[in-house]
């Protein structure tokens, strides 16, 4: 070879795909400003393919050097306004730098790639203007001034190339071309940038990450004795770390535009293929993402993108006859939400039919039809992410490569990122993702099993439910599979001691605890022998030897030096041979059995006021929480006000309020907890938060019992208690509640109200705070037994206020027997949820629901209880007006 | 490395560090040793090929610890005062290796080694490349990369 100096010419390769990178999209910027050309920007791609011709020259790469000579001559034409670019011409300019590009990539074999074609048609287009007869085309390219990478591209017809049929980028290609980008615009405005091997950054991630491990180990060792000094070092060493890592992470953190830019022209290349126009707005380039995340997210959006174009927006036709602009918009965002990256791929096309995804589902045996028929449309449309389904009615070859949206799912699920769709018919199709920051340091669970203790990465977890002995009816078998009772579904049970071979004998259960995982296809609860923290891990990989382990990911070393090794949750559950779509939770909420009642999931905020002591709030109750400064708050008129955003909220303390500790007093700053009471706004100081969690508890509704209290659970050996916000406003602002008995006093009866609800602590809790309102209720212990109640007739009731999660007859198929039946078909009904999902929603409007409330939350269910009942009360009596008769309102009014 | 190749053993002159398996005296290049420990106790790994003995935490890097006699089909034996952890940098990545005792190091010429026999006091010789014959005793060289790559095939098909 003519070339010696390898270190030179992988300079060359990363420096030239670099040039290329910008280039396509420069080019493609060019293109979109027709006649009006931009010569800056000439001139930046023609500098771009000029110094990779005489690198090309000085290693003695003569293809490459010939192509990019032809290429240079073209856009000399084009800078010195000789030429006038057109889609066709840009189409073999493209070409021509794919063609580059892989030969760059493969410099050994580089002087035999063909370039004889490419050559031929660029020094066409440099001396005669259109490359062959296609001349044509030139008349379709609108003159858009602004040349911007990321203003819509105005897509010309199916290039009338004669020989050189237009070649859709294969995706391979496009996906190695982008994984080697770098960053884009570098040509155009010289960056502070440094180029950094991967091995060195890798290095210093490792070095972080030994950083991390000792500052665990120091904390443990300080927190057994309590040495004062100590303490400071520790506290400093633990700052340090974290801003380290982060440094660090920064270092590895690019923008996501590099993989978005390269959609650009997917988006052009296809839209001539398919004939569909198609304008691409891509917003949020600049976010930032792991090195690693943006390699592997390029392929499964592509995957999306091209879905978007081929089977989401329709050809020009079909979109004027449904009374759409001729070109389809597709829409790419990303942006940071809650510590993790959202992108979003929205499609204004003809939508996800979820009728025929069902009657596919069903053909294909992915469902049954019993399945299909009591399946929400939007479940409907995540089918398309189940294995098997290729949604397009015939497969072309633009998105029928047997590659499937299950494998763009698996593929961002092993990312430890989550996807999902929305979709509406004839208004278009809406793709989320969701992606950690980084894949380095992942916050795990520690667990215990047979004295081993392992890592479940965060991720996984959807929540925590603890079994103990006398629960043991909770667990079931069903076809062999241990299964668990949870809110009225069935959910296979794992037990890691089995899977792991940790113990022979047969599982004795004792307590335990389950761990609700979800991946992917799994969903099923890991039964563990016990819990520990929640800690930042930072992943080590195992050795060749261990790759048979297919259900570990890694491995971590926990605070005390000891190793942990993290546990792949989709691998356990392949080697449970959990048949999961079978088990999906329609399956299982066919076998009808009595439930455990009295227990119910629900999110909530936990704090500690005196460090001793824990509460809980409902989050659905939680307006906002804010961190503020100890010295924010003033007292006025013997009332604690917080001064903040130039208004005062009042602020509460518990302490003043309950039987409780006092908080802390050396504290700098605190949380406030913010409620809404009608209309007002409320604060409560919450000197440590401690967590936000999904628990399913037992509520004791006794020991703790006093006004402001409705209860108290145990988690984690924990005593908390369940804090009634708005009693303990009501003691400081009676005023605010004042309305309700007014609201009593001049109702001219009180409405009945027909209540269903499993558990018991909340039927008392929501059966009282109504009959505080002046509501009379007749209580039903599920939907069956409400249903009984409605039949039988003994009551007129003006209202129905229902939970979802209940045993025999849950609440959608009650609100539907309601919907249904002749006579109480236009019955408000409300329905409690513990924290209302919009998925929720969806059902339940579709079974008849008129509004949904939060079951902790008195007073929006108390206003919602008043407003439906007086507007039907006022509906019967005009009724009655207009029938001329009063017997129907005063039936009403029992 | 070419010290293990079948035709020339060893080029000129090199050291090996001899260690005993049982009343086996087993030599490995002193190359491939990246350190001697007394990290002995291992965390289990489950579902792990049964010579696995688990893993250690080498300041901070995951290092897979095998037990050689499972490789070598020797009886099992406990663990003594004397028992070492051999750390191996195998293709590029270190792997723990649990022996009865630590010998001494032993600088061999080309002439010194004789070919292996098929089998020595009951331990299988596919891993053997060369013996070399003291007054006392037999000093077997050791195809330790070899010896860790079969294993890995092993895991593989497990």
């Amino acid at each position: 070879m003519m070339y010696e100096d390898n270190e030179l010419v992988a300079e060359f390769v990363i420096e030239s795909n670099e040039h290329l990178a910008n280039v396509e999209s420069q080019l493609l910027a060019i293109e979109a400003g027709g006649a009006s050309v931009d010569v800056d920007l000439v001139n930046t791609v023609f500098r771009a393919i000029h110094s990779i011709k005489g690198a090309a020259g000085f290693l003695g790469l003569r293809n490459i050097n010939d192509l990019s000579h032809s290429l240079e001559n073209v856009l000399n034409k084009l800078r010195n306004l000789e030429l006038v670019p057109n889609s066709a011409m840009t189409d073999v300019m493209l070409r021509a730098s794919d063609q580059l590009r892989s030969m760059i990539n493969d410099i050994d074999n580089s002087n035999n790639m063909p370039i004889a074609d490419f050559v031929e048609q660029l020094d066409q287009i440099a001396v005669g203007g259109a490359p062959t007869a296609a001349a044509t085309v030139t008349e379709t390219v609108a003159t858009t001034a602004a040349v911007d990478e990321a203003a819509p591209i105005e897509i010309a017809p199916p290039t009338p190339v004669a020989e050189t049929p237009p070649v859709v980028a294969e995706p391979a290609p496009i996906a190695k071309a982008a994984s080697e980008e770098h960053r884009p615009e570098v040509s155009a405005n010289v960056e502070a940038n440094i180029r950094v091997p991967v091995s060195v950054l890798d290095r210093l991630m490792n070095l972080t990450g030994e950083l991390v491990l000792c500052r665990n180990q120091v904390i443990q060792a300080i927190s057994c004795r309590n040495d004062s000094g100590l303490e400071a070092v520790a506290s400093g060493l633990d700052q340090v770390t974290s801003e380290l890592q982060d440094a660090v992470m920064q270092t590895r953190m690019q923008p996501i535009g590099s993989v978005f830019n390269r959609f650009i022209r997917v988006v052009r290349d296809l839209g001539a293929k398919l004939g569909k126009e198609c304008n691409l707005q891509i917003d949020g380039k600049e976010v930032e993402v792991d090195k690693s995340i943006i390699e592997a997210i390029g392929d499964p959006m592509t995957h999306l993108i091209r879905n978007s174009m081929d089977h989401g927006l329709e050809t020009p036709q079909k979109r004027v006859a449904a009374d759409k602009s001729p070109s389809g918009q597709i829409n790419l965002r990303a942006y940071h939400q809650a510590g993790k990256v959202r992108i979003e791929i929205e499609d204004d096309g003809q939508g996800i039919n979820p009728a025929i995804l069902k009657e596919k589902a069903v053909s294909k045996g992915v469902i049954t039809q019993d399945q299909a028929d009591q399946m929400s449309d939007r479940d409907a449309v995540r089918l398309i992410f189940h294995a098997g389904f290729s949604t397009a009615e015939k497969l072309t070859d633009v998105s029928g490569r047997g590659v499937g949206m299950d494998v763009v799912r698996s593929n961002i699920e092993k990312l430890g990122g989550t996807v999902d769709v929305e979709s509406t018919i004839g208004r278009g199709t809406n793709i989320l993702i969701t992606l950690p920051l980084t894949l380095a340091i992942i916050p795990s669970l520690i667990v215990e099993s047979c004295g081993n203790r392992f890592a479940i990465p965060q991720a996984n977890i959807s929540e925590l439910v603890r079994i103990r002995s006398d629960d043991e009816h909770r667990l079931t078998r069903v076809k062999g599979v241990e299964m668990l009772r949870l809110r009225g579904s069935l959910l296979p049970i794992v037990r890691m001691k089995q899977i792991l071979n940790l113990a022979n004998e047969e599982a004795v259960t004792t307590s335990s605890s389950i761990i609700v995982v979800e991946t992917g296809r799994a969903r099923y609860g890991l039964a563990v022998d016990g819990l520990h923290d929640s800690e930042e891990i930072v992943v080590k990989p195992l050795g060749r030897h261990l790759r048979s382990c297919k259900c570990l990911s890694g491995a971590t070393i926990l605070g005390d030096g000891h190793i942990a090794l993290i546990l792949d949750v989709s691998g356990i559950g392949a080697e449970a041979k959990l048949d999961l779509t079978d088990q999906s939770d329609l399956e299982a909420k066919r076998i009808q059995e009595d439930l455990h009642a009295g227990e119910e999931s629900q999110t909530l905020l936990m704090f500690t006021n005196h460090p001793q002591e824990h509460f809980a709030i409902p989050m659905g109750v939680v307006l906002r929480v804010e961190r503020i400064r100890a010295d924010q708050i003033d007292t006025v008129g013997g009332l604690e006000v917080l001064q903040y955003r130039g208004a005062s909220l009042p602020v509460m303390r518990l302490e003043d309020n309950i039987n409780a500790q006092p908080a802390p007093t050396d504290l700098k700053s605190v949380f406030v907890v913010i409620f809404d009471i009608n209309g007002y706004e409320v604060g409560l100081i919450a000197p440590q938060l401690k967590d936000i969690q999904n628990v399913s508890m037992h509520i004791d509704a006794t020991t703790f019992r006093e006004t402001g209290v409705c209860g108290s659970f145990v988690l984690e050996d924990q005593a908390i208690r369940l804090l009634d916000v708005f009693k303990i406003v009501e003691k400081h602002r009676p005023e605010w509640f004042e309305h309700h008995k007014v609201a009593a006093e001049t109702r001219s009866h009180d409405p009945l109200v027909l209540l269903a609800e499993d558990s018991d602590f909340f039927r008392r809790q929501v059966k009282s705070s109504l009959e505080d309102a002046g509501f009379q209720v007749v209580d039903a212990e599920d939907g069956q037994a409400a249903w009984d109640t409605l039949q039988r007739g003994e009551f007129a009731f003006d209202l129905i206020v229902t939970d979802i999660e209940m045993p025999r007859m849950n609440g959608f198929e009650f609100s539907r027997k309601v919907r249904n039946s002749e006579k109480w078909k236009d019955m408000p009904i409300i329905a409690l949820t513990s924290l209302a999902s919009d998925e929720h929603r969806r059902e339940g409007e579709a079974a008849g629901i008129n509004d949904y409330q939060i079951k902790m939350d008195r007073e929006r269910l108390l206003s919602s209880v008043s407003r439906l009942t007086q507007t039907d009360v006022e509906t019967l009596r005009r009724q009655a007006m207009r029938e001329g008769t009063t017997r129907e309102l005063s039936t009403a009014g029992v | 490395m070419t010290n293990n190749e079948k035709k020339s053993i060893i080029d000129g002159e090199q050291q090996f560090v001899t260690f005993y398996l049982g009343d086996v005296l087993l030599a490995i290049p002193i190359g491939c040793v990246q350190e001697i420990n007394r990290q002995l106790e291992c965390t289990p790994v489950p579902q792990a090929p049964p010579y696995v003995c688990g893993c250690v935490n080498l300041r901070g890097e995951v290092v897979t610890v095998v037990n050689p006699r499972q490789i070598l089909k020797l009886e099992p034996a406990d663990e003594t005062r004397e028992s070492r952890n051999l750390i191996i940098n195998s293709q590029g990545e270190a792997v723990g290796l649990i022996v009865d005792k630590v010998s001494d190091i032993l600088t061999l010429k080309a002439d010194d080694v004789s070919p292996p026999p098929a089998n020595l006091k009951g331990v299988e010789g596919r891993f053997f490349v060369g013996v070399h014959q003291r007054e006392e005793d037999v000093v077997v060289l050791l195809n330790i990369d070899e010896m860790l790559n079969d294993t890995n095939e092993y895991a593989s098909l497990a």
